[in-house]
């Protein structure tokens, strides 16, 4: 079987600033990959990369074993941006029209809702615990309700691959560690492949079977064990970085 | 003049025909290019629409004709908006600016050169549904059906795409495509609702229905059906109240359709207090 996702030599430029230099990895069925890295160390670029939404310089990515320009089956892949300026807050679409649309985007005419959908986005939505909500418009809910709702929307088409591109920075602590058991939830429950993309290495350490450190290049690949006597990192952050990360867990 | 003799009369019956048609597109255009943050596209086509008129009136053509001339300059000023603003590294009311300034200059120069045809340029600034021809009637009647069906064709991907385009892409909507096929929609509809309300006031046929229906609906679809539900009312009440009143017909839809609007807001606020 193949590695969901293999990226292999990628540089990204942005104008003449290299966003991203070399960056070689795998990600195999099941993985839970946290991607963490410090404020314009590439991350957001490797998710759009990842996801086709922009082009890189050089290098390879394939997903499910086919390369990204002949990739096709976005239903197995869900996504979920970063909370900020996620849609208009007057878009007038109910939680379960948004949910929806997971499964209608990309659908014509005269795909509409049928009643298989309707109990699918039911369904999502009381696994998510916000079944309540399903008439309510998403522009009156809280960061909180909001960010379930776009995972409903994510996961409602039971994606193989879902990528999180810094979806906590919007919450408060409660409701984000809410959201991180959540997602070990997915990862454990269903088997779903998770990319998760944070500034948060000290949490995500406890939930994430492997963690990528970049840097513009990849600086660490591996499980938080060995994050935490990797020399790599070691020489990167000083080792008192390092151990106090790993002493909060 | 009661409301069954004025209906008896041809022009009323294009009129409200070709207005309501009119209307219903600018309300489900509108609604998408609001919430995408668009309105004023709308405005600035509308001023190419001020150029290519009087590029039409230069060549002495008329009526229709003005209209056929109009189409291709408009949608294609209309994409030229949309690469600006993807490619050239700037947002879109800058782009809308620089293609609707371009729009004025031209108008103006070719009416200054064109000389005697001022009078002409002027009906179509304010507009003038009451001398609408059959022609045009048929023109619009064929233009509102291409819209309609694309819009209902690709309702589920100009959805997706207003809500979030990144999202969109992911789910394999060709965004790129979508966002072609609405503004050059919107290009076809402007171009015929300079007939309506006039090159000056198409905008407010875009926002004030669609903005209206923003702030009650509770629903995507509903908030479609409701704001053309809204302009219908706005351009019919517009017609015969300019009729039986007086006034100029294209600035009395507008004023109607602000009231729509204006009742709508303060209603629901004083809802909201209760």
């Amino acid at each position: 079987m193949p590695p969901v996702i293999e990226v292999s030599g990628l540089y990204c430029r942005y104008g003449m600033t290299h966003a991203l230099s070399d960056v070689s990895f795998a990600v195999e069925a099941g993985d839970y990959l946290a991607v963490v890295g410090p404020n314009g160390s590439g991350k957001s670029t490797l998710v759009k990369a990842l996801l086709g939404l922009s082009s890189c310089d050089e290098g390879e990515i394939t997903l499910f074993g086919t390369p990204l320009p002949e990739f096709t089956d976005w239903r197995t892949v869900g996504y979920l941006p970063q909370n900020l300026n996620l849609f208009n807050p007057i878009f007038p679409a109910t939680v379960s029209e948004v949910v929806g649309l997971g499964l209608l985007a990309g659908k014509r005419f005269p795909k509409r809702i049928s009643r298989d959908d309707k109990s699918r986005i039911a369904e999502t939505l009381e696994q998510m615990g916000i079944a309540d909500l399903r008439h309510r418009l998403i522009g009156d809910l809280s960061g909180g309700q909001q960010q379930r709702v776009m995972l409903s929307r994510a996961l409602v088409n039971q994606p193989k691959l879902l990528i999180l591109d810094e979806p906590t920075a919007a919450l408060d602590p409660e409701t984000r560690d809410r959201f991180y058991a959540l997602l070990t939830e997915i990862n454990r429950n269903r088997g779903t492949t998770l990319i998760l993309v944070t500034h948060d290495s000290a949490t995500v350490g406890n939930c994430a079977s492997k963690l990528l450190y970049l840097d513009k290049k990849l600086i660490f690949i591996g499980t938080f064990q060995e994050f935490c006597v990797s020399p790599e990192m070691t020489g990167h952050f000083g080792g008192a970085a390092q151990h106090q990360i790993c002493r909060l867990h | 003049m009661g409301i069954t003799e004025t209906l008896s009369y041809s022009f009323m019956q294009r009129a409200l025909l070709a207005g309501s048609l009119i209307g219903v597109l600018c309300a489900v255009l509108g609604c998408f290019l609001v919430l995408r943050r668009l309105s004023l596209i709308g405005d600035g086509l509308a001023h190419v629409t001020f150029g290519s008129v009087a590029l039409a009136l230069f060549f002495k053509l008329y009526s229709a004709a003005a209209i056929l001339v109009s189409l291709p300059v408009v949608m294609l000023c209309s994409l030229g908006i949309l690469r600006l603003s993807e490619r050239a590294r700037m947002t879109g009311d800058t782009a809308i600016g620089i293609v609707s300034s371009l729009g004025i200059a031209a108008g103006v120069l070719l009416a200054s050169l064109g000389g005697g045809f001022n009078v002409d340029l002027f009906s179509y600034l304010f507009g003038n549904i009451l001398a609408i021809s059959r022609e045009e009637v048929l023109l619009a009647i064929t233009l509102c059906g291409i819209v309609l069906v694309l819009v209902t064709f690709f309702y589920n991907d100009l959805m997706a795409m207003t809500f979030n385009e990144e999202l969109a892409r992911v789910s394999g909507v060709r965004t790129r495509g979508i966002s072609a096929m609405l503004v050059l929609l919107t290009a076809l509809t402007v171009v015929l609702a300079m007939k309506v309300v006039g090159i000056m006031l198409i905008s407010a046929l875009l926002i004030l229905p669609s903005s209206a229906a923003l702030q009650l609906a509770k629903g995507f679809r509903a908030a479609l059906l409701l704001s053309a539900g809204l302009a219908v009312t706005g351009v019919i009440t517009g017609i015969f109240a300019s009729v039986g009143l007086n006034l100029p017909t294209g600035a009395t839809i507008v004023l109607v359709n602000f009231g729509i609007f204006a009742l709508v807001y303060s209603g629901k606020r004083l809802w909201a207090r209760d």
